[in-house]
């Protein structure tokens, strides 16, 4: 049911810690190159099913 | 003060641009271009569902009444291809935009202007392949699979390639967004087997569609050759395969199936621990069925293709292969129940509609697993049997999951409760008249009625009255759900808390109704009491 308006209880958000501004910095940057990495991958890999498409084709010609 | 978090600026709500033309057209905001793509799914369903009621209109009753058959042919090739592109992917593309990032602690997807990109190619794809209707060689009448030669017929051809390299490029797009976003934009402690089922369930769902997109683009870029550039790739006078065809279309057609229902498995294993208010029956085993059911994806192709004269050996190896899928599909099925078993379960509306997909799309698994015998095949194959099936997984499946994400998501997205009676309301009549619409269409295979044809034998007649009354009551049903809709993002007075449902766990619900435009700035620390599955290693 949906929970009642107005509940006393403490939303989670209030209570959980958060990460300081150098840390969060570090992270950032972290994400940044994890992002261009998975990318790069990602790309490689849609790129050689797309060719393999037609390479299936011709080796089965 | 409802929420400190906005105080401290952790969620901000007032990051939104002011123009409506920037903020709806110009948006990298994965909030925003969630709600866009969510539109456009409702767009497409209803404009794919009206092709649907031409179409039971005109088998009513035997004989040909409305329309031309060319145009009946039309109509079931764009009603799919609408359906299947248009509504369903980006339905759950628009439920990814929107909660994965709230889901793992990011505070966008992590490539946001290549995320707008990937949604503003839609309605362009979209806008050609429909205006082919209109053009005076028709639109693509040779069914959604475009098999040569039929397809090759068609004048409208180059159109719906161009359209569906166009959908394919927005889909490797948002693929590609949704992997790196999981893979790198998670907040400390959410380690990937802590994920919520339904990001596991994007994960690989991202993988499907980057492994097979490029294959269909190739597929539609040979078809486009063959056409107007004399190559002979599937024809063979010039030395080509129809056949090969088959095989390359399947390659890509069979992981689509998945495409359609793993994001919906996650949205079902979201929602049934919420309203039984327990963690999810066997986590782990949840995530690996995903990934067995995905990697088998790939190795079932030819069960489409029983009936073109494949080798005996083939046809024994892809039975198999199809059979072995109802092993993980089983795990995920018993789980659900086995998450209910003992728990203190309500039935709000959207445990409704995923307590009716366990059922109901079990049904359409059980009709897959008597399709995936050989043969048995050579009797159902090109039958309406097929259709009830495909329906069963993809209406009571995939969609039945995008209304329940709808109606378990809403409020938090808009800050209002939508009217529980009408969402009911809509709840019982879908559930009814889809069964009404789809289940005599088995009969209707059994007996021997072909798919794809305007007009049949009287002896089929009153299974077909029953399924038209079906669907155009089923087709009735769902303007109550955009009356819901509309009445519970800008006119509902019950205001909804940040948690919403007694029973949610998970990082979406700590944040405020409706959820701010900025999410997670600074990225939360995950307990695991906060996961709504739970402890994972207990």
């Amino acid at each position: 049911m949906p929970e009642a308006a107005g509940r006393p209880e403490k939303p989670i958000h209030m209570t959980q810690p958060k990460m300081q501004h150098a840390a969060i910095d570090q992270y950032d940057a972290e994400r940044r190159k994890g992002v261009r990495r998975t990318v790069k991958i990602l790309v490689v890999i849609a790129a050689a099913f797309f060719l393999v498409s037609f390479v299936q084709i011709v080796l089965m010609k | 003060m409802s929420h400190a978090a906005t105080h401290d600026h952790h969620d901000d709500h007032h990051g939104a641009p002011k123009s409506f033309f920037q903020r709806w057209f110009m948006s990298t905001n994965h909030k925003d271009i969630g709600t866009l793509y969510l539109v456009f799914a409702l767009v497409m369903f209803f404009i794919g569902g009206s092709f649907a009621m031409l179409i039971r209109a005109e088998l009513f009753t035997p004989g040909m009444q409305l329309m031309q058959p060319y145009f009946f042919n039309q109509l079931t090739t764009m009603h799919a291809l609408v359906m299947i592109f248009g509504a369903i992917m980006p339905a759950f593309v628009g439920l990814g935009n929107w909660m994965i990032p709230l889901m793992v602690g990011a505070p966008d997807m992590a490539l946001p202007r290549m995320n707008n990109l990937s949604f503003w190619i839609l309605p362009f794809a979209f806008t050609l392949m429909l205006s082919t209707l209109f053009m005076a060689g028709g639109g693509p009448a040779g069914g959604w699979t475009m098999y040569p030669p039929l397809s090759l017929q068609s004048d409208s051809l180059a159109y719906v390639v161009f359209a569906v390299h166009l959908m394919g490029i927005s889909s490797i797009m948002g693929a590609i967004n949704i992997i790196a976003t999981i893979l790198n934009m998670r907040a400390p402690g959410m380690e990937l087997l802590k994920m919520p089922v339904f990001v596991w369930s994007w994960l690989i769902t991202a993988f499907l569609l980057i492994a097979v997109m490029p294959v269909l683009a190739g597929a539609v870029t040979m078809l486009l050759t063959d056409k107007y550039f004399g190559t002979n790739f599937f024809n063979p006078g010039g030395g080509g395969d129809p056949v090969l065809y088959q095989h390359i279309f399947w390659f890509f057609g069979h992981p689509e199936v998945y495409i359609m229902i793993l994001p919906a498995f996650g949205i079902i294993s979201e929602i049934i621990p919420t309203f039984a208010r327990k963690p999810i029956f066997g986590y782990k085993a949840m995530v690996f069925a995903i990934a067995s059911i995905a990697f088998l994806s790939f190795i079932v192709w030819a069960h489409h293709m029983f009936a073109v004269g494949l080798p005996m050996g083939a046809e024994i190896f892809f039975m198999y292969a199809t059979m072995l899928i109802a092993v993980p599909t089983g795990v995920k099925v018993f789980n659900w129940v086995s998450t209910m078993w003992g728990g203190s379960m309500t039935f709000e509306t959207p445990m409704l509609f995923a307590i009716a997909f366990v059922i109901l799309f079990t049904i359409g698994g059980f009709s897959g697993l008597m399709l995936a015998l050989v043969p048995a095949d050579f009797q159902y194959h090109d039958t309406y049997f097929v259709v009830a099936h495909f329906h069963y997984v993809l209406v009571t499946g995939a969609l039945f999951a995008i209304i329940a994400a709808t109606y378990y998501w809403l409020p938090k997205w808009s800050g209002r409760m939508y009217s529980e009676f009408w969402a009911k309301m809509h709840f019982w009549n879908s559930v009814i008249w889809v069964n009404v619409l789809f289940f005599p269409q088995h009969f209707l295979g059994l007996a021997g009625m072909p798919r794809r044809i305007p007009d049949y034998n009287v002896a089929f007649a009153n299974f077909n009255m029953i399924s038209s009354i079906g669907g155009f009551l089923f087709g009735a049903s769902q303007l109550i759900f955009l009356g819901v809709l509309i009445h519970g993002v800008w006119f509902s007075k019950k205001k909804a808390t940040d948690r919403v449902w007694e029973g949610a766990k998970g990082l979406e619900w700590t944040v405020p109704s409706p959820a701010p435009h900025h999410t997670f700035d600074v990225p939360p620390v995950i307990h695991d009491d906060e996961l709504a599955h739970g402890h994972v290693n207990d």
